[in-house]
């Protein structure tokens, strides 16, 4: 998707904001966000948690040392970039804490890893209480205990919570006509009772409308991102 | 993060722009959108999430806006 959005073959992108800074930097400049969701409550941002299972001895990040963890994809921001940021940051750097910590493909993999016991810890995007990928499998019913019955979120444990990330950005091409960047703008910006069944199945019903965002809303993301590539330089990997 | 300002500038932006002949050159350009977006989760969850906002895009602008999925979890 970075590199369709770098080769002006897809014309708009919803990222996530350390996708997005990857987008943003190998387009030299030309993908720009223009919007993000607006979730219940007006907030405007997401955050990467990690969970544990409640029946595991799990309390803490401490608990946690020599333990094994499923992280997302290396693109993904809550699932990858965040937690290795914002873990490090406090302590607990991700190669030197876990015993083993491995990409699952998705966000959905990555708690069924969790879920199934491949590994003692998981991250993953959370909106809000009632809104997080966990809440929308266990509304799904995909989670199940080994006896077949559904799980719940009390079946669960949130050991960790990053800071509150910017808002997955919507980014369009700088370079297409600045005409038909408006008409894009006009409709995502429209009140979304004009449109309130497909937002909602954007959304799951639980957004309230888009917000205008900028590239200066991102400096933040574009540094992540930077550090990790240092990091990545530094292990040769 | 939204200021009344910018938004004001580029709906005046939109109003001088809406000519037919200018929306006429941007369609024959582009006659076709992908937009693409990160999945929350697996693919076939993505398809049913976006596809309908990318018909009422199409709706709107007047060319066609295709989804695709893609790999990159956000």
């Amino acid at each position: 998707m970075i590199e369709g959005q770098k080769n002006r073959q897809i014309h708009i992108g919803q990222y996530g904001p350390g996708s997005y800074a990857r987008a943003n930097t190998v387009s030299g400049g030309n993908v720009i966000p223009f919007v993000t969701l607006r979730n219940s409550g007006g907030v405007i941002g997401y955050y990467s948690v990690m969970y544990v299972r409640s029946d595991s001895p799990y309390k803490s990040l401490d608990d946690l040392k020599g333990k094994t963890l499923g992280l997302v994809d290396v693109e993904s921001t809550s699932g990858f970039k965040a937690p290795t940021f914002f873990l490090a940051d406090q302590g607990y750097p991700v190669e030197k804490t876990f015993k083993l910590a491995q990409t699952t493909g998705s966000h959905e993999n990555a708690i069924f890893a969790l879920a199934g016991g491949t590994v003692d810890a998981a991250v993953n995007w959370w909106n809000a209480e009632d809104d997080s990928n966990l809440t929308r499998m266990l509304t799904k019913g995909v989670l199940k205990k080994a006896d077949g019955s559904p799980m719940t979120k009390s079946d669960f444990r949130m050991i960790w919570k990053s800071p509150m990330l910017p808002g997955s950005p919507f980014a369009l091409l700088a370079d297409m006509p600045e005409d038909l960047k408006a008409a894009i703008l006009r409709v995502f910006l429209d009140p979304p009772k004009k449109n309130k069944a497909a937002f909602d199945a954007l959304t799951d019903g639980k957004v309230e409308n888009f917000a205008r965002v900028s590239k200066e809303d991102y400096i933040e993301s574009v540094k992540m991102n930077l550090w990790l590539d240092e990091q990545r330089k530094r292990k040769g990997t | 993060m939204t200021t009344r300002r910018a938004l004001f500038v580029l709906m005046a932006g939109l109003a001088l722009a809406a000519t037919p002949a200018a929306a006429q050159s941007w369609k024959e350009k582009y006659p076709e959108l992908v937009m693409a977006l990160v999945p929350s989760e697996n693919v076939t969850g993505v398809l049913a999430r976006v596809g309908p906002f990318a018909d009422y895009l199409t709706s709107e602008l007047g060319v066609k806006v295709t989804a695709s999925p893609t790999t990159i979890p956000r």
